[in-house]
């Protein structure tokens, strides 16, 4: 594991949340974001990072749903970050480095037909976050987002 | 414009009456059927953009509900005579969300919006430019 994992993921947490994504659940696809931009809202967190927070992982869960076997989220927000950390069970993405290009994609028609597939889906993702690491082999993708509370800006790195 | 108004010159029809709110200021809209231009694009807008803003699109399924949801929508437009199934509605109920459905095509109703005074993100961009 990189050192900038085990930094942001080894530091005292606040608050939890761990959600299962199943693989092509369509009226579920959302559900994960859905329900932590409610929980980010109560928590009183600000509007605007809770957008961005909104988009990164709606478009990871969407990712989630379409291109891998299923996973994991977890979420932990601290008073001065919030770490994001999407793990699925694979099939990897075959070349990471393409995909992080706007308009590269590998969508099924399935993806297509929701609104998805205009290889977007990584680009928005680092876009929105203020870092962004992520790890893929054959046996899965473990995408790790931070976001800072308070002044974070969207230059993420990858 | 109000919510009612959109409505009547759409010749719309209201899918979501319980989250209807025909006194609602609709002001902008982004049109499309690709839901990561309107995560990409609509990402930085500020508040008063989302709070009177409508999501265009012929997508008929969650994912446009969600879409809008993500980016603090009230309200989607969704063209060329689809209809919403069952759940997508409860969907959109649930996230506060009013639907309202037209017969009009994308290119016609996204016209008759913007002569109606409906901006669009560039509009928009450029008024708070100048």
């Amino acid at each position: 594991m990189p050192m900038a994992f085990k930094a942001l993921v080894n530091t005292k947490m606040q608050k939890t949340f761990n959600f299962d994504i199943k693989k092509l659940n369509l009226e579920q696809a959302g559900c994960v974001s859905s329900t932590l931009k409610r929980e980010l809202t109560m928590a009183g967190v600000d509007k605007k990072l809770i957008r961005r927070i909104a988009i990164a992982t709606y478009e990871a869960e969407i990712n989630m749903v379409f291109h891998s076997w299923g996973g994991t989220c977890h979420v932990q927000v601290d008073d001065d970050k919030i770490i994001i950390r999407f793990r699925d069970k694979g099939p990897g993405i075959a070349n990471l480095q393409k995909a992080m290009m706007e308009g590269y994609s590998t969508a099924s028609d399935i993806a297509r037909e929701n609104g998805f597939g205009a290889g977007m889906g990584l680009p928005n993702i680092q876009n929105a976050c203020d870092e962004l690491y992520i790890q893929t082999n054959n046996d899965g993708t473990d995408v790790l987002m931070k976001f800072v509370v308070n002044g974070g800006n969207s230059h993420a790195s990858i | 414009m109000k919510a009612s108004k959109l409505v009547q010159i759409l010749r719309g029809e209201v899918f979501t009456q319980s989250t209807f709110d025909p006194d609602k200021e609709l002001n902008c809209a982004f049109s499309c059927d690709l839901m990561s231009d309107a995560l990409m694009l609509l990402r930085n807008v500020d508040e008063a953009f989302s709070e009177a803003g409508i999501l265009v699109t012929g997508l008929v399924t969650v994912q446009g509900v969600r879409t809008a949801e993500m980016l603090d929508l009230p309200a989607i437009v969704l063209v060329r005579g689809k209809r919403p199934n069952a759940v997508v509605i409860e969907e959109a109920k649930k996230a506060h969300i009013m639907m309202i459905g037209t017969k009009y095509t994308m290119f016609s109703a996204n016209g008759k919006m913007y002569a109606n005074g409906i901006q669009g993100i560039s509009e928009y961009e450029d008024a708070k430019n100048v």
